[in-house]
């Protein structure tokens, strides 16, 4: 009897691990799904947000190296109206006497 | 069991109805609360005639210091457009626009007049802040579209090797230039600006699996402010000798980059639609063929030494005219100068001294060099090269190869000429001239596109000999020795070649073509020069026409690049070197 008794109650605790366990992963299931829809969503509109961003800037410097060439192109142009001429009437001469100075040999004593 | 199973149905309906909440909730907001506001934007989006995400890789020039400018890049406005059957009272809409815009009332109307029609232009390319005043305007059916396109911020500098875009087989693509020859590197797949985000993210790492050309702009190594000064030079010559065309090509001898490559008259590149005569878009450096003259003649003469056929002291007998097959060919002047040397075959551009020289040689000789030197293509990274034309070198007649000697009857494009003549200075090595230095992709990786040195012609020398040669053409002869550098060495040699009747046999009476090549410092060189120009006025000889210009484009390069002096020209002459 004791021992029908044992058995009984040790099967009534399987029946109740078996009808609680289910439960259990359901809900752990159910966080998980909802932890990785929110993690999908929160990386997607991170993605989203990232590449138009990475768009815009691209953009951005486009422009902005457009720009900056067309001053260069600007600077270039107007350099040519520094011209002999130019130079002359604000009182610049050529050099009569340029100098250039050399190093004479690659020796590395001083003694020379 | 059957409590959890209510329980678990129950939750899964209340999730399902709270999803129905939020959705119903959110189409409420964006129907009834906001309905005005996206209906306004729908219709902007409805009008707008092609949505416009244009993209292309740049093209730029490197200056001497390493830095890239842009010079075809890309440029961002607005175009200001409306549809029609959205405006009730156009007059209005036309009074406030002309506050901002010059618009022609008449024009403005007329767009009025076809019921049917949904899109109308008022202006494009327009710059932001027009384009935010006629925003705030917030007139209905009027839309601001941001709009973007190639724009070239050289203008016309460098156009003819830059090249532009337009329609070819119904695809807006690179024409000419270096748009047209890196269209590859240079385009952006259309289809993936409407991709959706993923693709975007992942067509990169797509295309290197698959192996393809990536997507890339290019680094050229055409320098701007020599590109600059050498068109001005070339504009100044031709308004001078009032020639038909003129070209000048500067070259890095030891690498074949270019450095600059231009001609004149030229266009700009933002308005080429304006351009009557197609045939400026052709590059003719790389594209035409000319008979170049007496710059050939120091090709024959290095053959000459090479085969040691003759020696820079070798003499012979100069009667001023030679008779063979036939044909008669005379010196410049018809002038005998007795016996000479090869030196003063050079100094004097003597026909009958290079005769003597492929006499010597033998032609087969002479024409296997000369073959190596000028038959084949440069394959320069700009498209539709043209082939030299030296036939003549197949015949069996003396003359043919004479006429070569000096220039006549064989025909090669400028581009080819000068890498032919950079084997005099750079050791006699055959490089291949290039644009474009390196490949930027978008992925990060850069290509370096400096093509290897080619096959050796000419002994290192030879090439000494030769340019020792020449820089005495410059110190001596050249304008009397008058332009020479005290403490720069050049070696130059100017060419007046006859030119061909098109069509037709023989060559014009009074049609002439000058050329002019030049490098320095005379040994080690930095640079090569070449230019030349067609049918100029007033002058007989390329000496007249084009040592101006080259002596000046010589010493801007000598100041701009800091080339340090490699001579004494006084102490030169009193130890007679």
């Amino acid at each position: 009897m004791n021992m029908n008794n044992y058995r009984n109650r040790t099967s009534a605790r399987s029946k109740a691990k078996v009808l609680f366990a289910p439960n259990y992963i359901f809900w752990s299931l159910v966080v998980l799904i909802g932890m990785f829809v929110f993690m999908y969503g929160y990386f997607i509109n991170a993605t989203v947000l990232n590449t138009v961003s990475l768009q815009n800037t691209e953009e951005e410097i486009v422009d902005t190296r457009s720009e900056i060439s067309q001053l260069e192109f600007a600077l270039i142009e107007e350099n040519k109206n520094f011209t002999k001429e130019y130079a002359a009437s604000l009182g610049l001469v050529d050099i009569s006497d340029t100098v250039f100075i050399a190093r004479n040999s690659a020796n590395l004593s001083f003694n020379d | 069991m059957t409590s959890n199973g209510d329980i678990r149905i129950k939750i899964l309906f209340g999730v399902i109805v709270l999803v129905a909440v939020v959705l119903i909730s959110r189409l409420y907001i964006i129907q009834i609360v906001k309905g005005e506001e996206y209906l306004k934007s729908a219709e902007q989006k409805y009008v707008r005639k092609v949505p416009n995400t244009f993209d292309r890789g740049s093209i730029s020039f490197t200056t001497k210091d390493g830095e890239k400018i842009d010079a075809a890049t890309i440029q961002t406005g607005y175009t200001v457009s409306f549809d029609p059957t959205l405006i009730s009272e156009p007059a209005d809409v036309f009074n406030k626009l002309s506050f901002v815009l010059d618009v022609d009332p008449e024009e403005f109307l007329q767009r009025f007049e076809n019921p049917e029609s949904r899109y109308a232009e008022v202006e494009k390319k327009l710059n932001e802040e027009k384009a935010k005043e006629i925003r705030n305007l917030n007139m209905r059916g009027v839309v601001v579209d941001k709009e973007r396109w190639r724009f070239y911020p050289g203008k016309t500098l460098a156009a003819n090797v830059v090249g532009f875009m337009g329609w070819r087989d119904e695809v807006y693509k690179g024409q000419y230039g270096l748009e047209r020859q890196y269209e590859e590197i240079l385009n952006r797949d259309r289809e993936k600006n409407y991709t959706n985000f993923f693709v975007e993210i992942f067509s990169e790492i797509g295309s290197v699996l698959r192996n393809q050309e990536l997507d890339g702009s290019i680094v050229t190594t055409i320098e701007p402010t020599v590109q600059s000064f050498v068109e001005k030079e070339l504009n100044e010559t031709h308004d001078k000798w009032n020639s038909k065309m003129i070209g000048a090509i500067v070259m890095d001898p030891s690498t074949g980059a270019i450095i600059s490559m231009a001609s004149f008259p030229n266009f700009d590149l933002n308005s080429f639609r304006e351009v009557e005569d197609v045939s400026l878009f052709n590059n003719p450096l790389v594209e035409d063929v000319y008979e170049m003259g007496s710059i050939v003649k120091p090709l024959t003469v290095a053959i000459g030494l090479e085969t040691k056929a003759v020696t820079p002291n070798t003499m012979y007998e100069d009667r001023g005219s030679l008779t063979m097959d036939g044909f008669t060919i005379y010196n410049y002047d018809k002038k005998a100068r007795g016996t000479v040397d090869m030196q003063e075959v050079l100094n004097k551009s003597l026909n009958t001294g290079v005769a003597f020289v492929v006499d010597k040689v033998g032609n087969k000789t002479f024409a296997d060099y000369l073959r190596k030197l000028i038959a084949n293509k440069t394959e320069i990274d700009l498209p539709n090269e043209a082939t030299p034309l030296i036939d003549n070198l197949k015949n069996n007649r003396d003359i043919e190869y004479v006429s070569a000697s000096y220039g006549q009857g064989i025909a090669v494009s400028p581009i080819s000429i000068t890498r032919a003549l950079a084997t005099l200075g750079n050791g006699g090595f055959l490089v291949q001239p290039h644009i474009v230095k390196q490949i930027e992709y978008e992925d990060g990786s850069i290509k370096d596109m400096t093509p290897e040195k080619g096959e050796r012609i000419f002994s290192q020398q030879t090439s000494e000999d030769i340019s020792r040669m020449l820089t005495k053409v410059v110190d001596d002869a050249l304008a009397g020795g008058t332009v020479a550098l005290p403490n720069h060495s050049i070696a130059a040699k100017t060419g007046t070649a006859q030119i061909a009747v098109k069509g037709g046999r023989g060559y014009y009476d009074d049609r002439y073509l000058h050329s002019f090549f030049g490098y320095f410092p005379s040994f080690n060189p930095k640079f090569i020069v070449f230019l030349y120009h067609t049918e100029p006025q007033g002058a007989d000889y390329a000496s007249q026409t084009l040592t101006e210009p080259f002596m000046d484009i010589a010493k801007f390069l000598i100041n701009y690049y800091e080339l340090p002096p490699d001579r004494d020209l006084e102490k030169d002459n009193e130890r007679n070197i």
